[in-house]
């Protein structure tokens, strides 16, 4: 009997427990990819997600957004607050490589507010600073452009030429 | 009688390829600018390799083969087909260049994809790609958009009288003006303005939105010339969901209405009467299949529950399908979470398209209402005296009759696109594509739409590859072109 | 670019309707199909296959627009009727007729109207060439 009570005290105890933290389960983070190829499983779900910033931060649809860009996949951050978003120095774009932004929110398939597939930030840090990216234009390149430039030049004046020639000889 | 070409008319030929060539590579001078003025050094020795290609090719072609002949109907039609082969492969040489792309088919397929105002993208990265080549990609939206053939028309062109030739081969057969330069010129002035009020709109937009002037600016410009051209590319990879913005969504399907309004109702409109909105065959035509597939939608997203939150994107998707353009608010899994029934409207939308002589593809409206029409005249004479001659009317600009040429040439072109968009749909399938995605994006292909279930990637077979390059080809040239070309290839060999 | 209204689609009207197609927009009317099509598949304007003494003729072929209209039938009458029913109620800047008989161009001239008599210009060519 005592047995019995203890164990099913225990078992209470364990669901109750699991029950709380539920919800947070999915608070390890998980890739962009998992979300969008199975938003199902994680509709409404509290979780957390790393990714580079693009772009900047835009306002509207009432509120404020960022977009972030993982392995391919992107996805939108919304924000009530603007501040929420100021830690972010660098953006994504040729000539930056955004900063990468652990964002910790409430992941919704099928947004109600704003219809879209979103994710509604409670927390948000930045885990490693972008940059500017060093272009490098290969010499290769410049001398493909250089040489290109000169045979179009070297062509162009042959058919200049040519129709002078040609216009010349059918006035005779 | 068949004509058969001889070495004259190739000689033609390939004189106007390259007299349009060196057109080419004077277009692609902007994106030179554009990386100047942004220090993009990258990209602008990879335009200006693409430049150099493109002149040196149409001055090799303008020195070896001179104009032999008059320019006359055959040699037009072949250079339309031609011009666009062309044009994809010379265009897509600064897109390889650039790196965002797996192979060269691969940026042949964007080039194409870009001439043919499709909109289906192959493109990496897109959201690291320099302003440079977003410049082009977007400018080729604007040059396939407008036609090739009306730029070089009032400049290159000797023979005007045959510069109609050009016209049709581009699938224009409805002339606005008796004249087709005038025509063309309309075309280029209408185009303007709509030019300046749709930057001035986006870039109001995007700037109150916190973007900067500069790239305000340049989305301004892109995002016009994509829904006016109804092209589809966007120049983030989230396409028009990247704005988060309903305003936003709202002006683009304003522009994207009005390029998949036929020219000529322009023309009247601003020149005649604007009643003629209200009396218009097609616009009556569209505002049947756009009102009966919103029905659809709706009832197939009731039964989801969330009806209403769902209608932002099935709409926006809907008119984006239907005009041909491909822009998408919406992330391709929520696209392919789509019901069933809602995501056959939008296939259905695609096949229509919008009006003849615009800048969409498809069946067309025009034709696919005197189809209707057909139907219901068929009706009413079964039901009339066996010896009642019936002729049924239809007001477009003027009054017209339903002749049997008229609805001859409806269904001749409804069974080309068809029978393409079940061709392309079967090889997908032939690939292990589930059914309905395949003619999804066969159907978003041949109609020139560019929205994608997901087939569409840099990982998908070959062979689809060029199955999809053909059928954006084909399905903006209004085969017409294609198989005269065809048929005179055959000629040449049956010799 | 000038819009133009040929009616008649003979020898004359033919030749006129290509040389200007070139460079203007150019409307050809005649009741004879034939006619219309020899100007080929390819004419770089419009064709209106209809009786110009038709009401809706006229209407048909733009001549609301019209800068010009040119009446080049082999009937000088209906040259003459439909030239003025152009000026008086379409006020066309110019029309310009033909006609075979010089009385003709002395009772029916106004302004805005040319009458062109063929009889009176190739008398005067045959002149000079003897001259």
């Amino acid at each position: 009997m005592k047995t019995n009570k203890s164990t099913i005290i225990f078992s209470i105890s364990l669901l109750f427990c699991l029950s709380v933290f539920l919800p947070f389960v999915y608070s390890q983070s998980t890739s962009l990819k998992d979300l969008m190829v199975d938003p199902e499983l994680f509709d409404q779900k509290e979780v957390r997600v790393s990714g580079e910033a693009i772009g900047e931060i835009l306002q509207s649809d009432g509120g404020f957004w960022v977009n972030l860009l993982s392995s391919g996949y992107n996805l939108g951050i919304f924000s009530q607050n603007k501040s929420d978003f100021e830690d972010i120095s660098h953006w994504g774009s040729y000539a930056e490589t955004g900063d990468q932004i652990e964002v910790q929110g409430r992941f919704y398939k099928n947004c109600f507010q704003h219809q879209t597939t979103d994710i509604h930030m409670e927390s948000l840090n930045v885990a490693k600073p972008g940059h500017k990216n060093s272009r490098v234009v290969s010499s290769r390149k410049v001398k493909t452009a250089r040489l290109a430039l000169i045979i179009c030049f070297l062509v162009a004046l042959m058919y200049f030429l040519k129709e002078k020639i040609w216009n010349k000889s059918s006035k005779n | 009688m068949i004509i058969s070409p001889d070495r004259k008319d190739f000689s033609t030929i390939f004189n106007i390829l390259g007299r349009l060539s060196v057109v080419l590579s004077f277009f692609m001078l902007i994106p030179v600018v554009v990386a100047f003025l942004k220090n993009e050094f990258s990209p602008f020795f990879d335009f200006l390799i693409g430049f150099s290609a493109s002149a040196i090719l149409g001055f090799v072609l303008l020195i070896v083969f001179p104009i032999k002949k008059e320019v006359g109907w055959i040699h037009a039609f072949f250079t339309v087909s031609a011009s666009w082969i062309l044009f994809s492969l010379l265009g897509a040489i600064p897109l390889w260049l650039s790196s965002h792309f797996v192979s060269f088919l691969d940026a042949w397929f964007e080039a194409m994809s870009g001439f043919a105002t499709t909109g289906l993208t192959l493109i990496q990265d897109l959201d690291h790609l320099s302003f440079a080549h977003n410049t082009w990609r977007h400018l080729t939206m604007f040059i396939g958009g407008q036609g090739i053939i009306l730029a070089s028309l009032s400049v290159l062109v000797r023979s005007r009288s045959v510069a109609l030739g050009f016209y049709v081969g581009e699938a224009r057969q409805e002339k606005i003006l008796p004249n087709v330069v005038g025509t063309a010129q309309f075309i280029w002035k209408v185009s303007f303005v709509y030019l300046i009020l749709g930057v001035v709109t986006y870039f109001t937009i995007l700037f109150r939105q916190g973007q900067g002037v500069e790239k305000s600016l340049y989305h301004a410009f892109w995002l016009f010339f994509a829904s006016f051209d109804t092209g589809g590319f966007a120049p983030q990879a989230q396409n028009i969901a990247y704005y988060h913005s309903l305003n936003l969504e709202l002006a683009t399907i304003i522009f994207m209405i009005l390029g998949a309004i036929n020219f000529n109702l322009h023309f009247w409109v601003w020149n005649k009467s604007k009643k003629e909105i209200f009396k218009n065959f097609e616009i009556k035509t569209f505002l049947f299949t756009l009102f009966s597939l919103v029905l659809i939608l709706y009832f197939s997203f009731r039964g989801l529950g969330s009806s209403l939150s769902a209608f932002r994107g099935g709409f926006y998707q809907l008119v984006s399908a239907h005009s041909g353009c491909g822009f998408t608010n919406l992330s391709q899994t929520q696209l392919l979470s789509f019901p069933g029934l809602g995501l056959l409207a939008v296939i259905f939308a695609m096949m229509i398209g919008g009006g003849v002589c615009s800048t969409t593809g498809g069946i067309k409206l025009m034709r696919l209402g005197i189809i209707f029409r057909t139907f219901s005249m068929e009706i009413k004479r079964w039901m009339m005296p066996v010896k009642a001659v019936y002729r049924d009317r239809f007001h477009h600009l003027q009054d017209l009759t339903l002749s049997d040429k008229r609805i001859k040439e409806a269904y001749v072109f409804f069974a080309f696109f068809m029978f393409t968009y079940i061709l392309g749909a079967l090889v997908g399938m032939a690939y292990g594509y589930p059914a309905r995605l395949a003619l999804f994006e066969s159907v978003s292909a041949t109609a020139n739409v560019g929205l994608s279930t997901g087939i569409t990637q840099s990982s998908m077979p070959t062979v689809l590859k060029l199955v999809y390059i053909f059928q954006m080809w084909a399905g903006r040239l209004e085969f017409i072109a294609i198989f005269v070309s065809l048929g005179l290839l055959l000629s040449l060999f049956k010799k | 670019m000038k819009y133009v209204v040929i009616v008649g689609c003979g020898r004359t009207g033919k030749e006129l309707a290509f040389e200007l197609s070139k460079t203007e927009n150019v409307v050809v009317v005649d009741k004879d199909l034939k006619k219309l099509d020899s100007l080929g598949d390819d004419f770089n304007g419009k064709k209106v296959w209809a009786d110009a003494l038709d009401i809706n003729t006229l209407d048909k072929a733009g001549i609301a627009e019209a800068t010009a209209v040119y009446l080049l039938t082999g009937n000088d009458n209906l040259n003459l009727v439909v030239g003025k029913v152009a000026r008086r109620k379409y006020q066309v800047k110019k029309v310009i007729l033909q006609v075979g008989d010089t009385i003709k161009k002395k009772i029916f001239s106004e302004e805005g109207l040319t009458i062109v008599n063929r009889t009176y210009l190739i008398v005067e060519v045959l002149k000079k060439c003897i001259s």
